[in-house]
C-alpha cells in the first residue's frame, strides 16, 4: 500500500492496470487524454500486461471493446463529450449485448460554443443505453470506483457495462493524494471469471445481434436489461461494504449521506459538488443551520426508494445539477421529483442548474444556495423555477 | 498553521508552472501535510500565454474542488505579468500574505501595491535558469527556482522535502539541475522593503473577466460569432522570453521568415526587408531556424 499525489486521470489508470484489464482501446480526447497515455506508459514499460489497439475514432474504440469483451477479457475505455456523443451507437451495443466493459467518462460539456471542460451533460445524456453509471467526487473515489466497476459489471445478476464518470479538469488534471492498496487485496476483490453468456470462440461458432420480430423476444430482452438495473442496485451496495472491509473506505453506496438525519435542508449533487457540500454544511451547522448533503453516486440505476427514505426525513431538497436539458431544466432534479410524486410527506424540491461549462462553483455559492432554501421555506414554501446559479 | 493554506501562481506556459505546483504539493504531504491540492488553470493551453496554477495545504484532508480566490501566497513566475497588471497579482490576497516575485531589477518595487501587512520576496530566477540551462523546449523552467524562493518566504515546507519531491519526479540529472536551482533561488531570494504608502486595503477576490464588453446575458447573441482582427487575444508580444533580431547586414530579404511567421508578426518594409512587429511576434523562433543566411539571433528580453 501506498499513497502518490496522483491527477485523477492517473488515478484512472493505475486502478485499470490493478483491476488487470486486458484490453485496452482508446481514442485520445481533453480531458481524458492524460488516461490513455498513463496506459500507453504501463503497457510499454511492462507494468501492465495487455493489448492497446489504437483506432482512429471513440466509434472503434466501443467497437473494439465489444469485440475484446466477447471474448471474455476485461476490457477498458475513455472518452468524454464529442467522443462519447460519436461513440453513441456501440454504446447501446454494448449494454445490449450485455458486456462488463468499464468506460472512464471524463466529464466535458458539448461545444459550441467551444469548451473543454467540466460538465455532466456529456454522460447524462447518454441515460437511456443501458449503462450502469457511476459519479465520482474525487480522486481516491475515481480510483476505488473503477475497482468497484469490474465487480458489479461482471455479476453474473447484472452483466452491463459501467461508466465511472470524473469531472474534467477540475478532477481529471488536479492533483490529490490517492491510496494504492495492495495487488493482491485487488486481486482477490475482483478475481476474474469470464462471463459465458457469450463467448465468441472459433471452436464453437456463434453468431449474435440476430433479427428479432416484433412478435418475438426484443421486448423482453429489454426487460431483461431493466431487471438487470435492479440487480445492479443491490449489487452496488453489496460491493460497497465487500469494498470498506477489505480497503477500509467507503464513498456510500448508491447515495452518500452526509448529516442528513436530523437536516431540514439537504443539498443534492453529484461529483466534485457533493465534496464541496460537505464543507458548506460543516460551515453552517456552527452557525446552527440544520443541513445536510447528499450525494448521488449512481445515477442509473436510479436510487428511488434510497432517495425517498431520506426525502421523508426533511423538509427541503435543493438540487444541484452540473448538466442542462434546455427546455426541462437539470437532469437530476427532473428524476428527483419523479422519484417522490405521489408519495407522501415528501419535502419541496428546489432546482438549480450551475457550473455548466466549467464555470467554477465555490464554496460560498453553495452556502448560499443553502440559506436560500431557508428563505424559501420561510416565505411561501414554493419554489419558483430553476435557479441559475452566478449566471451574468 | 491552521485551516487551509492556499497558493496562487502566475506564469506562462512552458516555465513549468503546472510542474512546479505538482512538485510544491508531493513536498508538502511528504511533509505531514495529508491535505495537498495542486490545481492547474490551464486556458488556451499555448505556450506564452498567461495561465494560473494553485495549491492548497492542510493538516487535514481537503474535499474544496473550486479555484483558489484568497490565497495566503501569491508567486509571480514571470515577471512581464506583474508589469501588466499589478492589480491582477494581488486580487483576492489576505492581508498578512506573501507574494513572491521572479525579477532581476529592484525598481519594480517602488510601483508595487500590496495588501496590508504583506511580506514580499523577490528572487531572480531568470538568471539562475539561464545559469544552469535549464530549460526546456527553449523556454526557462522559470517555475522551478520559484519552489525554493516559495519555500524561504513562507516556511512551509523545507528544502529537504523540495528535494525528495523532485528527486522522485526527474531523472538523476534532470533532478540535480532542478535542485540547484531551488537551493540557488532558496539562498538568493531577499524580503523587500515597502514604504508605508505602499501598503493599501486588499484587493476582493473576484473571478476574472475575458470579454469586458459584454455585461448581462441579455446583451449576447444567440451565438458567438467572431470577425478577423488584430491581436483580438491581446499583445501576444508579452509572451516572449527571447526576441528575434535581424541582421540587415546579413539579411538577403529571400523573406522566409516573413513566409514561415506562424503567427504573421513579419511585414516587409519600405526597402524589401522583413520587420518584426514586437507587439506580436510570441519568440517561437521559427524564424530563426528557418532562415537560411543565418541573419536572426535570438536575444535575451529585458523585462
Amino acid at each position: 500500500m501506498e499513497t502518490l499525489i496522483l491527477t485523477g486521470n492517473h488515478a484512472v489508470a493505475y486502478a485499470v492496470k490493478m483491476a488487470r484489464a486486458r484490453f485496452i482501446s482508446c481514442y485520445p480526447i481533453t480531458p481524458q487524454t492524460g488516461i490513455v497515455e498513463k496506459l500507453s506508459e504501463f503497457i510499454l514499460n511492462g507494468e501492465l500486461e495487455a493489448v492497446f489497439v489504437p483506432v482512429e475514432s471513440e466509434h472503434s474504440a466501443m467497437a473494439a471493446c465489444i469485440g475484446a469483451s466477447l471474448t471474455g477479457v476485461r476490457t477498458f475505455t475513455a472518452t468524454c463529450s464529442h467522443g462519447l456523443a460519436y461513440m453513441h451507437e456501440m454504446v447501446h451495443w454494448a449494454s445490449a449485448t450485455r458486456l462488463p466493459i468499464v468506460m472512464a467518462v471524463v466529464n466535458r460539456t458539448i461545444g459550441p460554443p467551444w469548451n473543454i471542460w467540466a460538465e455532466h451533460g456529456d454522460s447524462v445524456s447518454q441515460r437511456d443505453t443501458g449503462w450502469i453509471q457511476l459519479y465520482t467526487s474525487n480522486h481516491q473515489e475515481a480510483f476505488d470506483t473503477v475497482i468497484q466497476a469490474y465487480k458489479i459489471a461482471e455479476d453474473p445478476n447484472v452483466l452491463l457495462p459501467v461508466m465511472v464518470c470524473l469531472e474534467g479538469f477540475v478532477i481529471s488534471h488536479t492533483a490529490q493524494p490517492v491510496i494504492l492498496p495492495n495487488q493482491e487485496d485487488v486481486d482477490s476483490f475482483i478475481p476474474h471469471e469470464p462471463w459465458r453468456h457469450i463467448i465468441v470462440d472459433v471452436d464453437n461458432p456463434i453468431t449474435h445481434g440476430n433479427l428479432q420480430m416484433p412478435e418475438d423476444w426484443f421486448y423482453e430482452f429489454r426487460f431483461l436489461m431493466h431487471r438487470a438495473m435492479d440487480a445492479a442496485k443491490e449489487k452496488i451496495v453489496r460491493c460497497s461494504i465487500e469494498f470498506e472491509k477489505i480497503f477500509g473506505r467507503n464513498h456510500g453506496h448508491l447515495v452518500e449521506e452526509y448529516k442528513c438525519d436530523d437536516a431540514d435542508v439537504i443539498l443534492l449533487s453529484m461529483g466534485s459538488l457533493a465534496d464541496q457540500a460537505k464543507v458548506a454544511v460543516d460551515v453552517l451547522r456552527e452557525e446552527g443551520y440544520k443541513v445536510g448533503a447528499l450525494k448521488l453516486r449512481a445515477f442509473r440505476p436510479f436510487p428511488e426508494e434510497e432517495l425517498r427514505r431520506v426525502a421523508k426525513r426533511t423538509k427541503c431538497i435543493v438540487v444541484v445539477d452540473r448538466n442542462l436539458s434546455p427546455g426541462k431544466g437539470g437532469a437530476l432534479a427532473s428524476e428527483l421529483k419523479a422519484t417522490l410524486y405521489g408519495f407522501k410527506g415528501m419535502p419541496i424540491v428546489i432546482e438549480c442548474v450551475a457550473g455548466l461549462g466549467g464555470r467554477d462553483v465555490t464554496l460560498e455559492e453553495e452556502i448560499g444556495l443553502l440559506k436560500q432554501a431557508f428563505r424559501v421555506m420561510e416565505e411561501d414554501g414554493e419554489p419558483s423555477g430553476i435557479i441559475w446559479l452566478g449566471l451574468k | 498553521m491552521s485551516g487551509i493554506f492556499e497558493v496562487r501562481w502566475h506564469g506562462r506556459g512552458g516555465q513549468g508552472v503546472v510542474t512546479a505546483s505538482r512538485i510544491l504539493a508531493v513536498a508538502a504531504f511528504n511533509e505531514g501535510f495529508v491535505g495537498v491540492q495542486s490545481i492547474p488553470w490551464i486556458g488556451a493551453e499555448r505556450r506564452g500565454a498567461q495561465i494560473e496554477a494553485y495549491n492548497r495545504i492542510s493538516r487535514t484532508p481537503i474535499l474544496l474542488h473550486s479555484q483558489v480566490y484568497a490565497p495566503d501566497a501569491v508567486i509571480v513566475v514571470d515577471p512581464s505579468i506583474i508589469s501588466e497588471d499589478n492589480n491582477a497579482v494581488v486580487r483576492g490576497l489576505k492581508s498578512g500574505g506573501f507574494l513572491v516575485i521572479n525579477t532581476a531589477r529592484s525598481n519594480i518595487i517602488s510601483s508595487l501595491r500590496v495588501p496590508e501587512g504583506c511580506s514580499v520576496y523577490l528572487v531572480d530566477a531568470t538568471s539562475i535558469c539561464l545559469e544552469l540551462d535549464l530549460q526546456v523546449a527553449g523556454l526557462e523552467v522559470l517555475a522551478m527556482p520559484m519552489l525554493g524562493a516559495f519555500a524561504k518566504a513562507t516556511s512551509l515546507v523545507s528544502l529537504k522535502s523540495l528535494e525528495e519531491s523532485i528527486t522522485s519526479s526527474f531523472e538523476a540529472e534532470l533532478a540535480k539541475k532542478n535542485v540547484d536551482a531551488v537551493v540557488k533561488a532558496y539562498e538568493s531570494t531577499r524580503k523587500a522593503h515597502l514604504m508605508p504608502e505602499q501598503y493599501v486595503p486588499p484587493v476582493p477576490p473576484s473571478k476574472p473577466i475575458r470579454i469586458p464588453e459584454i455585461h448581462h446575458w441579455t446583451d449576447l447573441p444567440p451565438v458567438p460569432v467572431s470577425t478577423p482582427s488584430k491581436g483580438s487575444i491581446g499583445n501576444t508580444g508579452d509572451w516572449r522570453t527571447r526576441k528575434p533580431v535581424i541582421d540587415k547586414e546579413k539579411c538577403n530579404k529571400c523573406l522566409f521568415c516573413w513566409m514561415y511567421c506562424p503567427e504573421a508578426t513579419i511585414n516587409i518594409d519600405d526597402s524589401g526587408f522583413p520587420q518584426i512587429d514586437y507587439n506580436y511576434c510570441k519568440g517561437c523562433e521559427v524564424c530563426f531556424n528557418e532562415c537560411p543566411r543565418k541573419a536572426i539571433s535570438m536575444v535575451v528580453e529585458e523585462k
